[in-house]
């Protein structure tokens, strides 16, 4: 494939683009109802984290990126039908 | 008088396919090129990639369906040689082209320019516009690239391993390596 004329993405970045395309995928599995609601809650915590978070604060956004993983892992279980958000005082995603 | 310029023109105009489709580094030449490994020529065709690619980015919900389009005009206009070479203001395809040689300044007619580039590249100039970066010229961000790529996914029905999902940041990407799969569909 030819060079991308994009800038290189740095490998962090690639994980967390992995992680979001990992939800999205986890996502398909779910009926289309509750795909819609919880591609709209990833994607709207993926943007939410992109602008409140420090770009250099990596050790702050692996932490995420753990956090990120085991979320998705619970949300890929045949078990979870879908996912739901809850807002205390302290924004909180949570699986249901 | 009409057809007299067009074939004079015609006669100057070279489109280099190899050199101008070399957008962004990217293997277009892969249009003539006999691909003999391949066996789904059958069922899905270049122009039909390019057609659905187009289709799932122009209906991704923030972006301006006007702006997928026609940039593959402009640059290969840019390549033609002598005399239009140095020139050009190249609007839309179809559109009146200006442009400059030792000579002044000269019009060309958007019909010449237009079956000129269809004549040299082999495409309907109607439904070229593959050369669109999501992020440079759509105002997307990674994470719409992300979703895109996905949508492109279920369109044709392929898993595209991370890897090379992060490549592809633009249509001719896309329409390059979903054209070369051999499980699109």
């Amino acid at each position: 494939m030819g060079a991308s004329t994009g800038a290189k993405l740095s490998g962090m970045q690639k994980q967390v683009l992995g992680l979001y395309r990992g939800f999205l995928r986890a996502a398909r599995t779910k009926s289309p109802e509750e795909r819609r609601q919880i591609e709209s809650i990833v994607s709207a915590e993926f943007r939410r984290n992109s602008k409140l978070v420090d770009r250099k604060n990596f050790i702050y956004i692996e932490y995420l990126l753990r956090r990120g993983k085991k979320q998705l892992d619970q949300l890929s279980s045949p078990d979870t039908v879908g996912l739901s958000y809850l807002n205390v005082s302290n924004p909180q995603t949570r699986n249901s | 008088m009409a057809s007299a310029l067009r074939s004079a023109m015609l006669r100057h105009i070279r489109v280099p396919v190899t050199e101008t489709l070399t957008l962004n580094g990217s293997k277009w030449n892969l249009f003539n090129n006999v691909r003999s490994m391949s066996s789904h020529d059958d069922h899905i065709t270049k122009e039909e990639v390019i057609h659905r690619v187009l289709d799932v980015v122009k209906s991704f919900p923030k972006v301006d369906p006007s702006k997928v389009g026609h940039s593959v005009i402009q640059r290969c206009l840019f390549h033609f040689p002598h005399p239009i070479y140095s020139c050009l203001v190249a609007e839309k395809i179809g559109k009146n082209v200006m442009y400059w040689t030792n000579g002044g300044i000269h019009h060309l007619d958007g019909n010449i320019v237009k079956s000129a580039f269809s004549e040299y590249s082999g495409y309907d100039p109607e439904q070229v516009a593959p050369d669109v970066h999501f992020q440079k010229d759509l105002g997307l961000d990674s994470l719409d690239n992300v979703e895109i790529v996905m949508a492109l996914e279920e369109e044709f029905k392929l898993e595209i391993p991370d890897k090379e999902a992060d490549k592809i940041d633009s249509c001719t990407l896309a329409i390059e390596y979903i054209h070369n799969h051999p499980m699109a569909s």
